[in-house]
């Protein structure tokens, strides 16, 4: 466990190295990104401070579950959902092979070697959006939280679920007998 | 016995599509399968500490024996023994013993130094700080790479990119190496440094199995070679006797001071001749010894200038591809 959580951290390490290779287009990314995601955000402003709302939700109530749902990518397109381009790129380029030389799960490698740094943008994001929201609504309780945690790691599952189907799509779509 | 191969076999399953748009369309429905058998029943061993020549034409079934051999790919049949694991069924365990260099992918990541693809292998093979110190700084200085692997891989050159390919794949120090064209592309010297680092590394012990078509690889390292065609093996033996296939040949240029005698004699191949006095010709001298040619030429045409070399070993293995 100890060794893989490990290879994790060196795998992020080794990502945000690459990422800061080339330091104005990681700074221009990160930028996009940052305003692409808080385009509906934005929307949601617009809409309320024009005095119209979506029936029986006020503002902070949408930010929030904006912020949840940005949250939610931030967690799993950064930490795994990468595996899906990773496998990808991969297999079409024929490099497949090199991870399947090395002493790990396969799927630990593809996870690793994906790790996507510029969506971290949506995990920070997603914090300061829902961290905004929850200031402006009513403190939820323990077992309000508790639920929380549960569907949200239960969200986290499903798009592991996808990720993964979607990068095993990718292997039978490219290769039949490449790798 | 380090490797034991009993009768491999693998059958891919592909499938046809025509050329034509009607059938690009078609096929999006209905594909007709092809079985293209690979590899027909291979057999072969290695012992440890041996440095093996593996060749063949393209399409021989050469990198689907390696990646069979390096756990990669499950074949159709037969029985894999490395080091006591069967490779595609251990894959995790196995895998950790061997190293591989492809001279056509890199293990190295292009925007970063190669230092920093190193830490990530140690991360990979849980390589204990003072054993992957111990190992990288041994290794750099057999390559003569000590400023080179702090500098980002897309700023160094082919053969200073391949050195750090071996040494990313031996930091975990493998018993056995798998190269497949690792000098391919290179310059002389680089070739050589890296040459002088396999065998090197093979005195200590390292079992290198070694896929090329560069023969100059294959005479200046491998001690052993197997040559595989049309997914069978059609030589397996020692480099001497790969010289030696096509029986006991010189190639003999002459030149002389009267016009050349006639030439036409058993054991004598006339390859080219340049003018009447000069030729290069082809000697067998199981049927006519050296000296006896050398004399007879001599007396009847009075030698200028006369070279004799090995049969070149690109003719052998012409020999065995056809």
């Amino acid at each position: 466990m100890i060794s893989a959580i490990r290879i994790h951290l060196q795998g992020i390490k080794t990502s945000l190295a690459v990422r800061m290779a080339y330091r104005a287009d990681f700074f221009i990314s990160a930028f996009i990104m940052l305003i692409s995601e808080f385009f509906g955000p934005l929307l949601t402003y617009l809409i309320y401070s024009n005095e119209t709302s979506l029936p029986g939700w006020s503002m902070y109530e949408v930010l929030l579950i904006q912020g949840i749902f940005l949250l939610s990518k931030g967690v799993s397109f950064p930490f795994f959902f990468g595996m899906v381009w990773n496998t990808l790129e991969r297999v079409h380029d024929g490099t497949f092979d090199l991870l399947l030389i090395k002493p790990r799960s396969i799927l630990q490698m593809v996870i690793v070697t994906g790790f996507d740094s510029e969506d971290l943008g949506k995990l920070i994001g997603g914090v300061a959006l829902s961290g905004f929201a929850l200031y402006h609504l009513p403190r939820p309780d323990l077992y309000e939280w508790f639920n929380f945690v549960a569907l949200f790691v239960v969200s986290l599952v499903v798009m592991f679920g996808f990720a993964l189907i979607l990068a095993g799509l990718s292997i039978v779509w490219i290769a039949t007998t490449g790798i | 016995m380090i490797i034991r191969v009993e009768n491999l076999t693998k059958i891919y399953k592909t499938y046809e599509r025509g050329n034509t748009f009607r059938e690009a369309v078609y096929s999006l429905f209905v594909r007709k399968p092809k079985y293209v058998e690979a590899l027909k029943g291979i057999s072969f061993n290695i012992e440890k500490g041996e440095l093996l020549g593996f060749l063949g034409p393209n399409g021989a079934g050469k990198s689907t024996t390696l990646k069979v051999l390096t756990g990669i790919l499950f074949p159709t049949g037969g029985k894999v023994d490395i080091m006591g694991y069967t490779p595609w069924k251990n894959r995790k365990k196995y895998v950790a013993h061997i190293g591989a260099v492809f001279g056509q992918k890199s293990q190295l990541l292009w925007d970063i130094p190669p230092v920093d693809a190193f830490y990530l292998n140690k991360a990979i093979y849980s390589i204990p700080d003072k054993s992957f110190k111990k190992t990288m700084d041994y290794m750099v200085e057999l390559l003569d790479v000590g400023d080179l692997i702090r500098k980002p891989t897309r700023l160094l050159s082919l053969g200073e990119r391949m050195k750090c390919e071996f040494i990313m794949a031996m930091l975990h120090n493998p018993e056995i190496v798998f190269l497949d064209e690792p000098t391919i592309g290179l310059d002389v010297i680089a070739k050589d440094k890296i040459r002088e680092f396999i065998l090197e590394m093979n005195k200590q012990g390292v079992t290198f199995i070694l896929t090329t078509h560069d023969l100059d690889d294959v005479e200046r390292l491998a001690k052993r070679v197997i040559v595989i065609n049309h997914g069978q093996t059609v030589f397996d033996n020692s480099i001497d006797a790969l010289k030696s296939h096509l029986g006991e040949k010189k190639v003999v240029s002459v030149s002389t001071h009267n016009p050349l005698p006639s030439l036409e004699m058993p054991g004598v191949l006339v390859k080219s001749k340049i003018s009447e006095y000069n030729a290069e010709l082809e000697l067998d001298v199981g049927k006519l010894e050296l000296n006896k040619f050398i004399d007879y030429i001599n007396k009847s045409s009075i030698i200028n200038d006369l070279s004799v070399q090995s049969l070149p070993i690109e003719d052998v293995i012409k020999d065995l591809y056809s």
